[in-house]
C-alpha cells in the first residue's frame, strides 16, 4: 500500500516520539544502574541508538511535511521554521522555569530530574534543527543542477555516517573530531553559496526574510547555549560532546542562516531592478499571450500602455490608435486629454532627437523619436510607433519629469513591447479574418446545397421526346437555372434562364424566378401573358441593376408544336432532321426586369415550331457562347451549331456530352469563368 | 480591365469614352461615370468603339439608367459598338430602349435632333 505524505508524517512523528521516550527511559535506567552499581546493565549506547531513530524519523516527518506543501513560497517556509523555533524555545523556557523554581530544593540536583530536563531540550533542539535542515535543503537546492545535487547528497550521507562516529570514538575534541567538524563547517560554507531564491524575492519579502532569519538564527544560538549550559550536559549518561551530528547540524543551520541574511541585506538595494526586470518579463508574456485568452485589441493596448509606463517609470503617457476613418482612439495614463494636446503643441517647437541614426529626419513627426520639452510638469518625451505589416497602427507617447529621462535600455524594452503588441494585434486581425472566411465558406456551402435543390433532378417529359440537362456553376453558386412544369397530359412548360451577375446574389434571384415560374404556370395563361406577368413579378423583386434572361417554351404533344418566347435570352438552337441543319431562332424579345412596367408587353413575341422526329431543340446559356480559350477567343455560336449538326444522330445525353466536351476542349487550361447550362430535347 | 475617360464636348455635350472589358467588377466605374454625367448633363455620348467585351453586369448598368433618362429627358447615345457587343445588346432587347448608332457624327446628329 502506498503511503500518502500525510500518513508518512503521522506515522513518523508518532514513532519519533516513541523513540524519544525510549531514549529518555533508557537514559534514566542507565542512571539508575549507575547509582545502584548494577553490573552488566543496559549498554550505554542504547539511548544514543534511539536518539538516531528519533533524528531519522523527525527528518522523515519534516520532509513529508515540506514535500506536501509543494507550491509554498520561501517566506512561508521561513515562517514555518520560525514558528517551530518559537514553540521549541517557549517549551524550553518553560522547562527551565521549572528548573529555576526548584532551585535550592533537593530536587534541583536530582540526577533523574536533570536528565529529563536535558532530554527534553535535546529533543526540542533536534526537532528544531531538523525542521530547519529540511527547509534549508529546499532553499539550497532551489534551481538545482546535477553537480549541486551530488554535493548535497554527499553532505546528507555524511550526516548519516556521523552518527557512527559515536561508536568508534571516545576522546574529547581530539584531531579526528575536529577534522570531521571542520569538514562539516566547510561543507556548510560551500552550500551556503547557493542562495538563488534570494533573487526572486521583492523588496518587502527580503525584509521579511531577514527578520525571520534573524530570529531563526537567534533560536539556534539559544539552543546551542542552553544545551551546553544545562547541568545535564555533563550529567547525561552519555557524552553530548561526542554527538558530532548535532554539532554539525548546529553549524550548518546557523551558517546558512547568517549567509542568507547577509546576502539578503546586500541584495536589498538592487532588488528594485530585479523586480523591474521581472515585471517586464511578465508584461511581455501578457502581451504575447493576450491573443489566446479571449482578450480583444483594446486590452492589448491597455497592457501595452501599462507595461510601458512601468518599464520606463513614466510620469504620464498616452497611446493613440489610428482607425481607418475616425479620429484616433486615445488611451490615457495619468494625463488629461487637454494636457495631451498642450504637449503635442509644445512638441512642435521641441528639438527632436533621433533614436537611431538610420531613421530619416524628415518623418520625425510620425516616427520614433525622443525630445526634451518645455513644460512645467514633464521634461522629456519618447514617442514610439506601432506597425502592423508596414502600416502604422498607432503611436505611443511616454512622458517623464526629468530631462533626457529615457536611456537606451528603456527604448529597447519599449521597442520590444511595441513589437509584441503589434504582433498580438495583427494576430487578432488575422484570426478574425480567418473566422469570417470560415463563416462565408459555410454560408456558401449552404447556398450551394440549397441551389442544387432548385435545379430539378428530372425534367418533365412526354414519351415523344428525350430530354437531358447539364449545369455547371463557375463559383460555388451560380445564376443559371432551368425548370419544367407539366400542366396536363398534353402540355409541358420548360424554361432556361440566366440571372445577371454572379454568385450568391444571382442564386438568390434565381430562387425567386423559380417560384414565379412555378406559381404562374398553375394559372392557365397564354404564353404572351405568362411572359408579361413573369416580368412584372420579377420587376418587384430584382435589384435595380439586375435582370434575368430566359426562354419560356411549351410543348404541346397532340399538335406536335413548340410555342416559345424569348425574354432577352440567347436564341434557341433548333435542328431539323430532314435537312440536317441547325439554326438560331432569333425571335425579338427583351430581358426580364429591363422594363418593369406595362411597356414590356410590347416587346414580347411568341414563336411556334412544328416538331418532327429527329429534331433537336437546344437551350443554353451565354456561358457556353462566351467561354474563352487561352488566346481569348470565344466559343461562339458557330461552334455550337456545328457540333449539333455533327452529333445529331446521337442520343440526347450523348449530344450533351459532346457539347460539354467540346467546350472544355476549346477552353483548354483556362477554366470557364461563367456558369454554363444546357437543356437538350430530342424528338422521337 | 476598363478605362473610362470623361470630357466635355462642345455645346454642352458630355462624352464618356469606355474601353476594355466591362465585367462585373469594372462595371462599377462605368456606373459611377454615367451616374455623375446624368446629374449634370442632358446630352451624353458614350464612345463604345474600344469595348472588347460586355458582361451582363455591364448591360445592367445601362439598363438601370433607362427610366432616369426618360424621366429627365436626357439624350444618351452609344456609338461605335462592335458587331459582337451590339449583338449582346440586341439579344437582351436593349437596342429597343437605348439609342445605338454607328458613328460619332450620327450620335451628335441625333442629340442635336432632340434639342430641336
Amino acid at each position: 500500500m502506498a503511503l500518502s505524505g500525510k500518513n508518512i508524517a503521522t506515522i513518523s512523528v508518532v514513532f519519533s516520539a516513541i523513540s524519544w521516550m525510549i531514549m529518555l527511559a533508557s537514559s534514566l535506567l542507565i542512571q539508575f544502574e549507575k547509582v545502584n552499581m548494577v553490573q552488566n546493565g543496559l549498554p550505554i549506547f542504547v539511548p544514543y541508538v534511539f536518539y538516531i531513530f528519533f533524528v531519522l524519523l523527525l527528518y522523515v516527518f519534516y520532509r513529508a511535511q515540506v514535500l506536501s506543501a509543494d507550491g509554498i513560497n520561501v517566506i512561508d517556509l521561513l515562517w514555518r521554521v520560525f514558528v517551530t523555533g518559537l514553540v521549541a524555545t517557549l517549551l524550553s523556557l518553560l522547562a527551565r522555569y521549572f528548573l529555576m523554581a526548584l532551585e535550592g530544593s533537593q530536587h534541583a540536583n536530582n540526577p533523574y530530574f536533570l536528565i529529563i530536563i536535558f532530554e527534553v531540550h535535546l529533543g526540542l533542539a533536534t526537532a528544531y534543527l531538523i525542521s530547519i535542515f529540511v527547509v534549508w535543503k529546499r532553499l539550497v537546492l532551489y534551481q538545482k543542477n546535477r553537480k549541486l545535487l551530488r554535493i548535497w547528497q554527499f553532505f546528507e550521507t555524511s550526516f548519516f555516517f556521523s552518527f557512527l562516529f559515536f561508536f568508534f570514538h571516545k576522546g574529547y575534541f581530539d584531531i579526528s573530531f575536529n577534522l570531521i567538524l571542520g569538514f562539516f563547517a566547510i561543507m556548510s560554507f560551500v552550500l551556503s553559496a547557493n542562495l538563488k531564491w534570494v533573487a526572486y524575492l521583492n523588496y518587502r519579502q527580503k525584509w521579511n526574510s531577514i527578520l525571520l532569519l534573524l530570529l531563526i538564527a537567534f533560536y539556534i544560538l539559544y539552543f546551542l547555549r542552553t544545551i551546553h549550559d544545562l547541568p545535564g550536559f555533563i550529567a547525561a549518561t552519555y557524552d553530548m560532546t561526542q554527538n558530532i551530528t548535532l554539532l554539525a547540524l548546529f553549524a550548518f543551520t546557523f551558517v546558512y542562516s547568517v549567509f542568507s541574511m547577509l546576502v539578503l541585506l546586500f541584495n536589498l538595494p538592487t532588488s528594485s531592478v530585479f523586480e523591474q526586470k521581472f515585471e517586464e518579463v511578465i508584461n511581455f508574456q501578457r502581451l504575447s499571450q493576450s491573443r489566446n485568452t479571449g482578450h480583444d485589441e483594446k486590452q492589448v493596448y491597455d497592457i501595452l500602455l501599462e507595461s510601458s509606463v512601468s518599464a520606463v517609470m513614466a510620469n504620464g503617457a498616452w497611446l493613440e490608435v489610428y482607425n481607418d476613418e475616425d479620429a484616433p482612439m486615445v488611451l490615457y495614463h495619468k494625463i488629461s486629454p487637454k494636457r495631451r494636446l498642450e504637449i503635442l503643441e509644445k512638441l512642435q517647437k521641441a528639438k527632436i532627437k533621433k533614436l537611431r541614426s538610420s531613421d530619416p529626419v524628415k518623418d520625425m513627426q510620425t516616427r520614433r523619436f525622443m525630445a526634451n520639452i518645455n513644460d512645467l510638469e514633464y521634461r522629456s518625451i519618447l514617442a514610439f510607433p506601432l506597425y502592423v505589416q508596414n502600416r502604422e497602427l498607432g503611436m505611443l507617447y511616454l512622458l517623464k519629469d526629468l530631462y533626457d529621462g529615457f536611456n537606451k535600455e528603456m527604448i529597447e524594452i519599449i521597442r520590444t513591447f511595441a513589437n509584441q503588441a503589434s504582433i498580438s494585434v495583427e494576430n487578432f486581425k488575422l484570426l478574425k479574418e480567418a473566422i469570417d472566411n470560415e463563416r462565408y465558406k459555410e454560408q456558401l456551402k449552404i447556398a450551394k446545397s440549397f441551389q442544387k435543390i432548385l435545379l430539378p433532378e428530372n425534367l418533365d417529359r412526354f414519351d415523344d421526346f428525350e430530354i437531358a440537362a447539364y449545369s455547371k456553376a463557375a463559383a460555388e453558386v451560380g445564376g443559371d437555372f432551368y425548370d419544367s412544369y407539366k400542366s396536363d397530359d398534353d402540355r409541358i412548360a420548360l424554361t432556361i434562364g440566366d440571372v445577371s451577375g454572379k454568385g450568391t446574389s444571382a442564386a438568390f434571384s434565381m430562387s425567386q424566378m423559380k417560384a414565379i415560374f412555378q406559381s404562374l404556370n398553375m394559372i392557365d395563361l397564354p404564353l404572351h401573358e405568362f411572359t408579361n406577368k413573369t416580368n412584372l413579378a420579377l420587376g418587384k423583386c430584382l435589384e435595380r441593376t439586375l435582370f434575368i434572361t430566359a426562354i419560356f417554351l411549351r410543348i404541346y404533344k397532340s399538335i406536335k408544336t413548340i410555342e416559345y418566347s424569348r425574354a432577352g435570352h440567347c436564341p434557341l438552337l433548333y435542328y431539323t432532321a430532314h435537312d440536317n441543319m441547325a439554326n438560331y431562332l432569333e425571335l425579338p424579345g427583351m430581358g426580364l426586369g429591363v422594363l418593369r412596367d406595362v411597356r414590356y408587353e410590347n416587346h414580347i413575341q411568341v414563336g411556334n415550331i412544328l416538331y418532327r422526329k429527329g429534331d433537336i431543340l437546344v437551350m443554353y446559356t451565354d456561358g457556353i457562347i462566351e467561354a474563352r480559350n487561352e488566346s481569348n477567343e470565344e466559343y461562339g455560336y458557330d461552334r455550337l451549331k456545328k457540333i449539333i449538326e455533327s452529333s445529331a444522330t446521337e442520343t440526347c445525353e450523348e449530344i450533351e456530352n459532346s457539347i460539354v466536351k467540346s467546350v472544355f476542349n476549346f477552353c483548354g487550361a483556362r477554366t470557364p469563368d461563367d456558369d454554363f447550362t444546357l437543356v437538350i430535347i430530342k424528338f422521337k | 480591365m476598363i478605362d473610362i475617360k470623361n470630357e466635355l464636348e462642345e455645346e454642352g455635350v458630355y462624352l464618356i469614352k469606355v474601353s476594355g472589358e466591362v465585367d462585373a467588377s469594372s462595371s462599377i466605374f462605368l456606373d459611377q461615370s454615367i451616374g455623375e454625367a446624368v446629374e449634370k448633363y442632358d446630352k451624353i455620348l458614350i464612345d463604345c468603339e474600344k469595348i472588347e467585351y460586355i458582361s451582363s453586369a455591364g448591360l445592367g448598368v445601362f439598363m438601370s439608367y433607362i427610366n432616369e433618362l426618360e424621366e429627365k429627358k436626357i439624350g444618351l447615345v452609344l456609338y461605335g459598338l462592335s458587331d459582337k457587343v451590339l449583338h449582346v445588346f440586341q439579344i437582351l432587347g436593349l437596342d429597343k430602349l437605348l439609342k445605338l448608332v454607328d458613328t460619332k457624327s450620327e450620335a451628335k446628329e441625333f442629340l442635336n435632333g432632340i434639342s430641336l
